[in-house]
Formats: structure tokens, sequence, C-alpha cells
């Protein structure tokens, strides 16, 4: 079979695999949460915790919530990481340097997973586990329930309740991530990838040479991984390693798991709302830019675009690509891992054409809204659509109405801030990486690509995608510290402003629709939605793109 | 996904000591969490007195 019809083909059988869970899975995400009554298990942890689950929050109520429990998440991670070696199951390793220690917890926090270092190398099993791990749910469910609470604003009027933070969480990992991780899991494993406990070997190799065989409970974190958005890997080299991510089989897996809650998030929504259609309509538009996106990063890394032929004959696409898996598997993995907020990969993201990186670089600079983060994804455009809406009021005489509810100008106040914070944050940092002698230092690679290198680092921190295009000194200080309170500023104040809005529309009493309502539901809406959301990043970030990927694959 | 230079490195990101240079630098990453979580809750607070 060639390379190009297998391309196809698993894109093929992946679409078919996400449109059949899309209906069920959602309609069961939307159940979770509306659901009246609470498990046994879940009513033991309430108790346990001294939570009331019956007690409805106000949305700065809410907010409160998420911002102490990832404050003290931080602090907790940040301990183990710094006592590690102290511990049980540290199976040798030292405790993590301070400014690795924070911004790994940071990282994991917010839901990101960048990495400034080597997972086999540097944690131990119990950092891994009750550290990372832990996080890697915790984190997937936080932004899960931002979603849900942005949807109760719709659901909801002349109240500013959205709900309780520690129930929506505590279901969103008891009855969605848990079983579903524990499925993915075995799959893996009977897929192939390793699940032990394990000390580390020391063999000899044939030629004489040492070599370290490692172990861990690398399926299971890869399972969370993937389904809760969250990124990264046991291993340093992610998803490329064999351990990780076996054969064919489990990488097309893999990428159907990061892909699985997002997609059917809309679903969700649609019947939370109690009108299906809305969710087919956010969910087209959310397909529409991931198949742009793959079939975009396939044609530059299949035909190398612009490098020429000569560096085709000599196999030059390889570099950097796991030859397992080829440039079609590359390339749907990293547009994959980029449109939503995952950022684990299975080949290295810098070695892709100066046009192929460019497109990821865009994924993550859109907002990561196709289909996004677990819930990140679904608020995200959420706020877009109510910008589009807006948008199409001016334009057209149409009366701003999104849902029943009206877009007013607090509204849309909220949500200017809601896409101001990430521009500003990603812009500002990466002029400081690059004005300053200690950015300066970091930066491995002259010229356009360089650039590109640090704008795409703050835009994946910012984004919470954790991504990296390598390349970059992100081991030092001046990144550690940058990078972190760029994910500490990505991840809660849109969250804040989502939520914001969210309490703004519940608030409202419903509007009925009329003759002036611009209709949501229609193919029309679809490509004004998709047409926004390319303009909106364009004019954000042109200069940038402009400057780095498309000047490099120009020269 | 990581970076390869830096601490990316197995062992240069790796530290065993309790020196007093590793308990500075503890309590400015916790100083520094502690200052951006507050950072946020001011955000908050702001927003909630202009919405009254």
């Amino acid at each position: 079979m060639n390379d190009t019809l297998a391309g196809w083909l698993q894109f093929l059988l992946l679409f078919a695999a996400l449109a059949a869970c899309y209906v069920p899975l959602g309609n069961y995400v939307a159940h979770i949460f509306t659901d009246k009554n609470h498990w046994r298990v879940e009513r033991g942890i309430y108790k346990l915790t001294g939570i009331d689950p019956d007690a409805d929050m106000r949305w700065s109520v809410y907010v409160r919530s998420i911002l102490a429990f990832s404050l003290v998440s931080v602090l907790f991670v940040y301990l183990i990481e710094r006592t590690q070696h102290w511990l049980f199951w540290s199976i040798g390793m030292a405790n993590v340097s301070p400014d690795t220690a924070w911004n790994t917890a940071v990282s994991f926090t917010t839901n990101t997973n960048w990495q400034n270092y080597a997972g086999e190398a540097t944690m131990g099993y119990l950092t891994q586990i009750a550290g990372l791990m832990v996080q890697q749910f915790m984190s997937a469910a936080v932004g899960l329930a931002v979603a849900i609470a942005m949807i109760r604003g719709f659901t909801r009027s002349r109240t500013d309740r959205l709900g309780n933070f520690w129930v929506d969480v505590t279901r969103g990992v008891i009855r969605l991530l848990i079983p579903l991780a524990v499925v993915g899991c075995l799959v893996l494993v009977a897929g192939g990838a390793i699940e032990n406990f394990a000390s580390y070997h020391t063999i000899t190799t044939l030629s004489g040479a040492h070599q370290t065989i490692v172990g861990g409970p690398v399926a299971s974190q890869e399972s969370i991984k993937d389904l809760g958005n969250n990124g990264g890997g046991w291993f340093n080299v992610n998803a490329a390693h064999p351990f990780e991510n076996p054969n064919p089989f489990t990488n097309i897996f893999i990428i159907f798991m990061l892909l699985l809650i997002p997609f059917s998030t809309p679903r969700a929504f649609g019947k939370m709302v109690g009108d299906n259609r809305q969710g087919y309509a956010l969910v087209a538009v959310m397909v529409i830019i991931w198949a742009c996106a793959v079939g975009g990063v396939t044609f530059f890394e299949s035909h190398l675009g612009t490098a020429g032929v000569g560096p085709q004959l000599a196999h030059g696409a390889y570099e950097g690509v796991e030859t397992r898996f080829g440039p079609h598997g590359c390339s749907l993995f990293a547009v994959s891992t980029t449109v939503t907020s995952t950022g684990s990969v299975d080949c290295f993201h810098d070695s892709l054409t100066p046009f192929g990186g460019g497109i990821a670089l865009m994924d993550i600079a859109l907002g990561e809204i196709a289909p996004g983060g677990i819930g990140a994804g679904m608020y995200g455009i959420l706020v877009l659509a109510m910008v589009t809406v807006f948008v199409a009021g001016l334009m057209v005489g149409r009366t701003p109405e999104y849902i029943g509810k009206k877009i007013r100008p607090t509204e849309m106040k909220y949500a200017a801030l809601y896409f101001l914070t990430l521009p500003v944050v990603i812009l500002t940092m990466a002029a400081i990486a690059i004005g300053t002698h200690w950015g300066q230092s970091g930066i491995f690679n002259p010229g356009p690509h360089g650039l590109t290198e640090v704008v795409y680092a703050y835009a994946s921190q910012a984004n919470n995608n954790g991504s990296a295009f390598a390349g970059l000194g992100t081991g030092a200080t001046f990144y550690q510290i940058t990078g972190g309170i760029t994910m500490l500023l990505g991840r809660f104040a849109p969250e804040i402003f989502a939520l914001g809005l969210a309490g703004s529309l519940a608030r409202q009493a419903p509007t009925p629709a009329s003759a002036g309502t611009l209709d949501t539901r229609t193919p029309l809406f679809v490509g004004m939605l998709v047409g926004v959301i390319l303009i909106l990043v364009g004019l954000t970030y042109f200069p940038a793109l402009a400057l780095g990927p498309f000047a490099e694959g120009l020269h | 996904m990581d970076v390869l230079p830096g601490s990316g490195v197995p062992g240069t990101a790796i530290t065993s000591g309790s020196s007093l240079g590793v308990t500075v630098w503890d309590l400015f990453y916790v100083g520094l969490t502690i200052v951006v979580f507050a950072v946020l809750f001011l955000i908050l607070k702001g927003i909630e007195t202009f919405e009254r």
C-alpha cells in the first residue's frame, strides 16, 4: 500500500470512529452534569472533604474555587518533586531542581504539560503518579467544569448561579475520565505499551555498549494524558518512544483518544441547551479547521512544499520524523495535538517544514478551539460564536442573540478581555525573550527559525498546549520563570473572563427567537464562524507568522 | 514534548542537596506562585467591582 493511500485510510478511519462516538459520548457527558443524583462514592468524597454538593455557586465563587484548588495543587506537586528522593518509589531519582520543579508543577496544574526535563531520567514513580498523573486527571476535569458552567450560562435564567465546582470536578473525574482512562490503558497495554513498576535495568548490547532499559506505569499515564489533552509524556521523546507508542495501531488510537472528548463536547452542549443542531454547527467548524490543517501539514511534509526535489529524494522530510509512522502519521498527530491542548508529539515539530510548522503554530494561536482542549475548546468556541453573532448583527442588522441570550456590550467586554489576554501574554513574553540577554542566550537558531521557536514556546505555554519546537534553551531559569507565569496567566485569566461572561448570560431572561434573529444552526453561520476565527487570529499573529515560518519557508 | 538543551539533559536538572541556596529558591518559587495567584484574584475582584 502506498503512503498516500495509507494516510487517507487512517484519516478516514479516525474520522469515522470519532463520528460514531459523537452522539453517545456527548449525550453521556450531558447526562453526567445534569444528573440530579450523586453516586455513592461521590457522596463519600463530599462527606470526607466537607463539601455541600447541593450548594449552587455564583460565577465568582466558582472562579475562586478553581484558583484556590489550583494554587494548592501547584504547591503540592512542587513539594513532591522537591522531596522525591526521600520518598518511596523514587527509583533513585534525586530531588528535582527548584526551577524545573516549579515550572513542571505549574505546567501540570494548568493542563499544559510543558516539560523542561526528560521524564524517564528525572521523575520517580511516586512523582509521576501522585504528582503528575493526579494533575492530569484534575486539570482536565477543571477545564471541563468551566465549559459546563459556561453552558449553564445559556441554560439558566434570572440567576447568578452556575453550579458547584467541586461536584462538577468530582463527576468529571469519576464518571468520565477514570472509566475512559482504564479502557484506554488496557488497549494500549494490549497494543504493546509497558505498564509495570520495574526498576531500570542496564544491559550490555551486542556491540558491547551499555543501555538502560526503563520501566514504569507508562500506559496508564499515556491514556489520561491523551484523554485529558494534557500532553507531554513519560519519555523525553513522548509518543516516538516504542514503550509509549509501540506501533501504528497505538499511534492512531492515541490520536483518537486525544480528539475524543473535545469533539464530543459540542453534542453535550447541544443536548444541554435543548437544540442538537447548535452542537452540529460548532462541531462542523471544528472539523473544517482540523481537516484543513491536517491536509496542509500533510501536503508540506509529504511534498516538502517549497523545499525542492533534492531534499525529498534524499528523504530529507524524514529528519525528526519517527520512521514507524512516516510523514502521514506524523502530520496527523502534529495537527491533532496542536488543535487540541495536548502537546504530546510523535515527531519533532522543529523538524517540520517551515510551512508545516507554521500551521502547527497557527493551530495553537487559534486558541485551540478546533476542537481545543478538554472543556477549554468548548468555552473558547462559544465565546467566538458570540463574537460572530455580534459582528453579524453589526454587518447585516440582525439582533445579536445566541441561544436565546442577548449579546450586549457587557458580554462583548468579557469576550474582548478573553481574546486580548492570550495575545498580550504571548507577544509580550516573546518580545522580552527576544529583546533581552537572558532570552537571547537560549536561542540556538538565529533568524526566522529562532523567532518561530520563541513565539511557538510562549504560544504553546499560554494556550496550555505543551508541545515545543525544541532548539530553544527553555531549561534556563529565565524561560522556566517566564514560561510558568505565561502558563498560569494563559490558563486562568481567560477562565475568569469566560465565567464572568457565563454569569452575565445566566442573569438574563431568555429572549425568544424572532424574525431578526440570526439562525446559528446553518451552514452560513458555520462559514461566518470559521471566517471570524481566521481573521481574528490572522490579524493578531500575522506579523509573527510572517517574520517566522513564512519568511523561512519563502527564503 | 521536551526541549533537549538545558535541564532537559538527564542529570543537569537534578539536585539532591538542601543547601541554603536551594532553600532561598524554594521560597522564591513559593512566593512567586502566591504573587501570580494574587494577581488573578485581584483581576477577579476588579471585575466584581466593575459588575456592581
